[in-house]
């Protein structure tokens, strides 16, 4: 994978903001509450770090699988924690809700779809291509297993991760998520490409 | 007990009393090559099949094919011989139910992947917990060559 200097990651960075703002909106539509998300921090990191990145790899988690269809294709994964998970469905449905029930599992699911949709039309829109995300698919397992086939798609390119740190606010709970971007290695070179020249 | 911890996409060797472990394996593999007779053996955590099918290899240790060669190189320099090793995997589940599918899922070519290569070293296979869409953690024991398989919903399984 081609490097990213700092200016960069900081175009990726605000890319990503704008990406999630939008997200935001829709979740504030959808619950009648405002509700603010940014990505503080873009960080690229060593593969094999990943699981201790987020916490270690047995740490439970709530993670939602998009795969990415249209001019560019990859995934996307959100993960959010399971303290994070459960606030989320609390804040949005308004009461106590089991990640693992049907209404918590489709719930997460469909946050999973809003924030991906809303990130993929504003990347789609800058890179002038079309992005559309798949049914979301989900998993609550142990996070080291939930990320693992994204670090296999990523380790078949390289051995670095870019992860993109979520969190929400003007909100009381706390709630905190990470979400990675995975263009297939034919897609890689595209969307570094543009990086590059847009930000240049 | 010591306990040593294979991160993804390496391996680790040890001996005598010591627990080899692995945590939260999704579509990755834990590869464990044992010889009984002197209670040596390693662990590999592997990520994907061939190391000669991708652009850019970087480290070699996350591939099927060489993690298990150099392991095997490095279990002879401490003693151990082919002819007597044996193997169990772990892993290989699919976590996500996808839309479009490919044509097999990574977990799937892991496993392929490790049973070639040790068919073609004559290792035989004594144990093995793949597939289903649920995380492992792994513990080998050297001291007994027992293989813990660990798992959210499911009991712990002794191989």
């Amino acid at each position: 994978m081609k490097k990213l200097s700092e200016g960069e990651l900081d175009f990726l960075r605000e890319l990503s903001n704008i990406g999630v703002g939008h997200a935001a909106t829709a979740l504030s539509q959808l619950i009648g509450r405002q509700v603010g998300m940014r990505v503080p921090k873009v960080t690229i990191v060593d593969l094999s770090s990943v699981p201790e990145l987020m916490g270690g790899s047995e740490r439970i988690v709530s993670g939602v699988y998009l795969q990415v269809l249209g001019d560019a294709r990859g995934g996307i994964l959100l993960i959010f924690p399971d303290e994070s998970s459960k606030a989320l469905l609390k804040l949005l449905l308004k009461g106590e809700e089991d990640p693992l029930s049907e209404m918590g599992m489709s719930t997460l699911k469909e946050v999973g779809n809003i924030l991906a949709s809303a990130y993929l039309s504003v990347l789609g829109n800058m890179l002038d291509i079309t992005l559309i995300p798949s049914i979301p698919s989900l998993a609550h397992d142990m996070v080291g297993a939930v990320v693992d086939l994204v670090l296999i798609n990523l380790g078949e390119v390289g051995d670095t991760a870019f992860v993109f740190e979520t969190e929400f606010y003007d909100i009381a709970e706390d709630i905190k998520g990470h979400f990675f971007l995975l263009p297939d290695p034919d897609s890689i070179d595209v969307i570094m490409e543009t990086i590059k020249r847009k930000h240049g | 007990m010591d306990r040593i911890v294979v991160k993804i996409a390496d391996y680790r060797i040890a001996s005598g009393s010591t627990i080899l472990t692995t945590y939260g394996l999704g579509s990755c593999l834990a590869v464990v090559l044992y010889d009984p007779e002197i209670k040596t053996g390693g662990m590999g955590h592997i990520m994907l099949p061939n190391g000669n099918s991708v652009r850019e290899p970087g480290n070699p240790k996350k591939f099927a094919d060489l993690c298990i060669s150099y392991m095997l190189r490095e279990l002879e320099d401490k003693g151990c011989k082919t002819d007597r090793m044996v193997a169990k995997i772990a892993g290989g589940a699919k976590m996500f139910e996808l839309q479009y599918k490919e044509k097999l899922g990574i977990g799937e070519r892991n496993r392929d992947a490790v049973l070639a290569e040790l068919a073609k070293r004559r290792i035989p296979l004594m144990a093995e917990d793949t597939g289903g869409n649920y995380g492992r953690t792994v513990e080998f024991y050297t001291e007994n060559g027992h293989m813990l398989i660990k798992s959210l919903r499911h009991a712990t399984k002794v191989t």
